[in-house]
């Protein structure tokens, strides 16, 4: 049995429970990689809030030179940070790795200490951490990203207010249970509403796009046929 | 919000990982170093 069949029995199986995740997932990664590799040249470093095991900041050569802060919890980013020494006999110097309880700790406090500064522009990345907070707790990071530099861009990720309300389901009845109804996803928000909320905190939105704009961007042209999920949805916005 | 989204912590990359599989011009992200990354127990 090839990796091939098994890959394509999970994604076939995935699917057929959760429509549209799989691709979503892809998607939204290959928007904030091609994103930063745009932005690269006008930057003056990465701040990742809530970073997992993306790998992103590790390949993108442009940005090797920069300071970069990549943010998670202490048990994500330690294990991280022990596999990318073993892969590459030594942890890249350029990048910060920093444990933080984003709940409780004040982020701006915790990158401070570590070299960040607000003078520098920085391509902040917030990738699916939206759903998991509270109003107030997302409020928090743009009161510290208020005080970005000007021309500072940011990529982020949100589900809709409509799945988390229970109005439209999109087809993904399981992720509502797995994740709405047990009160794991707390905070969601209308398209329409994103233009305001961003304005109070000096960000202007340069795009907003969802499922369909990212099947026609990159699977298309790859000559597959999935769908990306329309409850999730990236906001590409810089500091005015 | 730290629990619950460090159980999934590892599913995004998990995904690039078996996108690997794929012809390269067939690939949505490119990523030779999400198989690496994962911990053994999910790989």
């Amino acid at each position: 049995m090839g990796i091939g069949f098994i890959r394509d029995w999970l994604i076939n199986y995935t699917e057929k429970i959760t429509p549209g995740i799989w691709g979503g997932i892809l998607c939204r990664k290959r928007y904030i990689n091609d994103k930063l590799n745009d932005m690269s040249d006008q930057i003056d470093g990465v701040v990742n809030l809530g970073a997992g095991l993306d790998t992103r900041v590790y390949k993108i050569n442009l940005i090797s030179k920069l300071p970069i802060w990549e943010l998670d919890q202490d048990v994500i980013i330690n294990s991280k940070q022990t596999r990318l020494t073993k892969i590459f006999g030594s942890f890249p110097e350029n990048v910060h790795t920093i444990g933080i309880d984003f709940d409780h700790e004040d982020v701006g406090k915790v990158l401070e200490k570590d070299g960040y500064s607000i003078d520098k522009k920085i391509f902040f990345i917030w990738e699916a951490v939206t759903q998991y907070l509270e109003e107030k707790s997302v409020r928090i990071i743009f009161d510290f990203l208020s005080h970005a530099n000007n021309s500072s861009k940011i990529v982020f990720t949100y589900i809709r207010k409509d799945f988390l309300d229970g109005n439209n389901m999109y087809g993904m009845e399981e992720i509502y249970k797995r994740f709405v109804e047990t009160g794991t996803w707390k905070f969601g928000m209308d398209p329409e509403s994103w233009p305001q909320f961003l304005e109070e905190y000096g960000w202007r939105i340069v795009e907003d796009v969802g499922g369909e704009d990212l099947e026609e961007r990159y699977v298309k042209p790859t000559g597959r046929i999935f769908v990306s999920t329309a409850i999730e949805r990236l906001i590409f916005a810089e500091k005015i | 919000m730290t629990k619950a989204a460090a159980k999934t912590s590892a599913d995004p990359i998990s995904i690039v990982a078996m996108e690997q599989s794929f012809p390269k011009d067939q690939r949505i992200v490119v990523d030779d170093l999400a198989l690496q990354i994962l911990p053994l127990s999910v790989r």
